[in-house]
């Protein structure tokens, strides 16, 4: 086992990362060691990530301890540049980290002031000179190559920065010069955010925090007026949302939800947050108050502008709507449906429930199902059981229908049957030997109906057919 | 197979069905009071018809019933709804035990998925949650809430509130339950329900049901046979006589008809 972080004390005592457990061990026998665990490593790193999202929604995760933080705009709010730096500075230490900082012109050198130099700002097209001091290190090369440069006397970036390109990136590749310019500021780097951005945000922030249940109604109505009005301008409505609260202490909470059309009513919108609230199973706790809350529209999408409908039935599917999105939020999206119709003769393909938000009016046409007779008995059950449930059977002949069955234990007599109604598997889709159905309706002595198919012909597929219980008449 | 004249069809025979019998065309917005089933006997017995803006008990006869039980609850939503949209909520359990709803199938019966929302809630407690949700909107025809077994977020107070959204809105509520206690449940009917043999002589007909009003009927409990035309998604009493050949001792005889199709 080996050492993979310590903290300030277990540095002073010369307890390095890398170091095996024994040694370290033989130095200090009374030193407290807790297994590593990444994964709860990288969570922590992504809930500080969506703390810092407090000062832009351009939040990227570089490697295993940084956040890059594209500030561009977002310093004035804090008194500049300085101010941001201290508040971000403060709030981390106060929830018991180090942190090193660091804004320059480019997220590279950035990074590497603050891991590797002094940190600080970096006045604006100073970049070069910033990281010239810094170790060779910095750049991120591997070992081998790391230290064939030190060997040449490279120490320092200043050291390559200052000779011929073309030599060096013989020797070291062409990442290597790659590494530089980006380091150096030559060449722009862009951040990758962790999350997309959102199309168009509104946001509040609050000298004192607010936590009063009434002043967070309040601003969350100006919050979704002011969006509303930023997507009136852009003609555009949201479809999918999302909410921040920033809590003083620096807890985050982000709450979405999805619509199934595109919105901007600010009292329908908050009604879908009402909603996702109400639901939560860990409810939004506002602590000492929050200072900031944003609210955007992470997906959009052009707004039709509707008048109000003569016919009744329109005004009914714009309120179907409304509802749908709505349990969408509150119980999930996917847990709201629709049955969504497939070209097949595949039965369990037929038809499939999807979510009601994503589905189109043209997936929803069954009509080749619709019943043409008066008297016509319906040719499929009222509900699916999938995957059809093994039946032992009793028929009189192999290739006739069944006299008996038992499902569930329970023995039913057949009294009535209808079929063979004969399915082939779909050969482009299903494996090979997949066998061919004959699916009977039956019905048993209590008048239940149910849907039945031996599978595979017997005598040209099988010997001895299996039955399965498909389906649930009324 | 598609048959395009099909959905025209049905179309102009939900245009035919709000003509009254005076003559007068009810728009889709506001239907009658009461929403006839199409036995003569039992929607006298009802008053007029099943109560529209109300709250109905169903629950299957016995174990086994669960089907028939789903199917009648549909064919009263496809009566109270008059045109309008149906939101169906199920419990995740239910459908381990009975199947997914079923496209084709639901069709076949008469109920165009295209009007079905329907939710798959995680416990009995969403279950009423969603259900009384649904309820509150107008543009709702039915909503069929069906919760698995008896557990005990269903009580007294739970089904009152949406026998009051039910009433406030106009949204007829259908609450189909399998198993557990009895409860006085607070609606304007309660029904038991259990599948009635077809009358067809070869294979399986028309949906069937026997079915007893156990509650809001004015002759006291009382009990009906009926199937349901799918087609013109009407009520119609069960053809007596001609049913099954039975054996000597009552016992239907395990000589099958059937019909070779195909």
């Amino acid at each position: 086992m080996v050492l993979v972080a310590g903290d300030e004390q277990a540095h002073a005592l010369g307890l390095m990362p890398g170091m095996t457990l024994a040694t370290a061990r033989a130095l200090h026998p009374h030193g407290h060691v807790h297994e590593a665990d990444p994964d709860a490593d990288r969570a922590l790193l992504h809930a500080l990530a969506d703390a810092a999202e407090r000062y832009t929604p351009l939040v990227g995760v570089v490697g295993e301890d940084t956040l890059i933080l594209d500030i561009t705009g977002a310093a004035h709010l804090y008194g500049g540049e300085e101010g941001l730096l201290n508040d971000a500075r403060e709030r981390i230490a106060a929830r018991g980290f180090h942190i090193r900082t660091a804004i320059a012109g480019s997220p590279v050198t950035a990074r590497a002031v603050a891991l590797y130099g002094a940190g600080g700002i970096i006045a604006p097209s100073h970049d070069a000179e910033a990281v010239q001091s810094l170790p060779i290190a910095a750049l991120g090369l591997d070992a081998a190559r790391r230290a064939s440069l030190e060997r040449l006397g490279l120490k320092r970036i200043g050291d390559c920065a200052s000779r011929p390109r073309a030599p060096l990136a013989e020797r070291f590749g062409k990442d290597f010069i790659e590494k530089l310019d980006a380091l150096t500021g030559r060449v722009e780097t862009p951040i990758s955010p962790r999350r997309s951005l959102p199309a168009c945000i509104a946001e509040r922030r609050f000298a004192e925090p607010i936590g009063h249940e009434e002043d967070v109604r309040r601003s969350l109505l100006t919050l979704a007026a002011d969006l509303k009005r930023i997507l009136e301008k852009r003609g555009e409505g949201a479809r999918a949302l999302e909410l921040a609260f920033f809590r003083a202490d620096g807890a985050t909470r982000i709450i979405s939800v999805e619509t199934g059309r595109p919105l901007r009513d600010p009292q329908t919108l908050l009604r879908l947050f009402r909603e996702k609230l109400d639901g939560l199973a860990d409810p939004l706790d506002p602590g000492f108050g929050f200072d900031a809350i944003r609210l955007s529209a992470r997906r959009v999408e052009n707004f039709a502008e509707t008048m109000t409908s003569l016919d009744a039935n329109e005004d009914f599917e714009a309120e179907i709507a409304a509802l749908v999105d709505r349990l969408a939020a509150r119980f999930g999206a996917r847990r709201v449906q629709r049955l969504a119709a497939a070209d097949t003769h595949s039965p369990e393909r037929a038809s499939r429930l999807v979510p009601a938000q994503s589905v189109g009016a043209l997936a929803l046409d069954f009509s080749a199902f619709t019943p043409i007779e008066e008297d016509a008995a319906p040719a499929r059950p009222i509900r699916l059981i999938e995957p059809a449930e093994r039946i032992d059977v009793l028929a009189e002949v192999p290739d006739g229908p069944p006299i008996r069955f038992r499902w569930r234990r329970v023995l039913h007599a057949v009294i009535r049957a209808d079929g063979p109604e004969r399915i082939a598997p779909e050969w482009w889709r299903t494996p090979e030997g997949t066998a061919t159905r004959d699916y009977y309706r039956v019905e048993d002595e209590n008048g239940r109906r149910f849907w039945l198919y031996r599978d595979g012909l017997y005598d040209r597929e099988t010997s001895t057919p299996r039955w399965f219980l498909h389906g649930l008449f009324a | 197979m598609p048959r395009p004249g099909a959905p025209a069809l049905a179309a102009l025979r939900s245009a035919i069905d709000r003509i009254g019998k005076d003559g007068s065309v009810h728009a889709l917005a506001t239907p009658p009071a009461r929403a006839a089933l199409g036995l003569a006997g039992l929607d006298a017995a009802l008053g007029g018809g099943l109560k529209r803006g109300a709250f109905h008990a169903l629950r299957p006869a016995k174990p086994g019933e669960e089907p028939a039980a789903t199917g009648f609850a549909l064919a009263c939503a496809l009566r109270l709804a008059a045109e309008r949209p149906l939101l169906w909520v199920r419990q995740a359990m239910a459908e381990r035990e009975y199947g997914l709803p079923y496209g084709p199938g639901l069709m076949g019966f008469g109920l165009d998925p295209a009007r079905l929302v329907t939710i798959e809630a995680a416990d009995a407690r969403a279950v009423l949650k969603a259900a009384e949700e649904a309820l509150h909107c107008k543009a709702l025809g039915a909503v069929l809430v069906e919760p698995w077994g008896m557990p005990k977020a269903v009580d007294l107070v739970a089904l009152r509130r949406l026998v009051l959204a039910a009433e406030a809105s106009g949204v007829s509520a259908l609450f189909l339950r399998s198993g557990g206690p009895e409860l006085a449940d607070p609606g304007a009917t309660r029904w038991a329900i259990a599948a009635h043999p077809s009358a067809s002589a070869f294979g399986p007909g028309l949906p069937a049901f026997r079915v007893t009003l156990e509650r809001g009927g004015q002759a006291g409990p009382q009990e009906w046979m009926m199937e349901w035309c799918c087609e013109r998604r009407v009520f119609r009493p069960a053809p007596s006589g001609a049913r099954l050949p039975l054996s000597r001792d009552g016992q239907a005889e395990t000589v099958t008809p059937f019909r070779r199709a195909g």
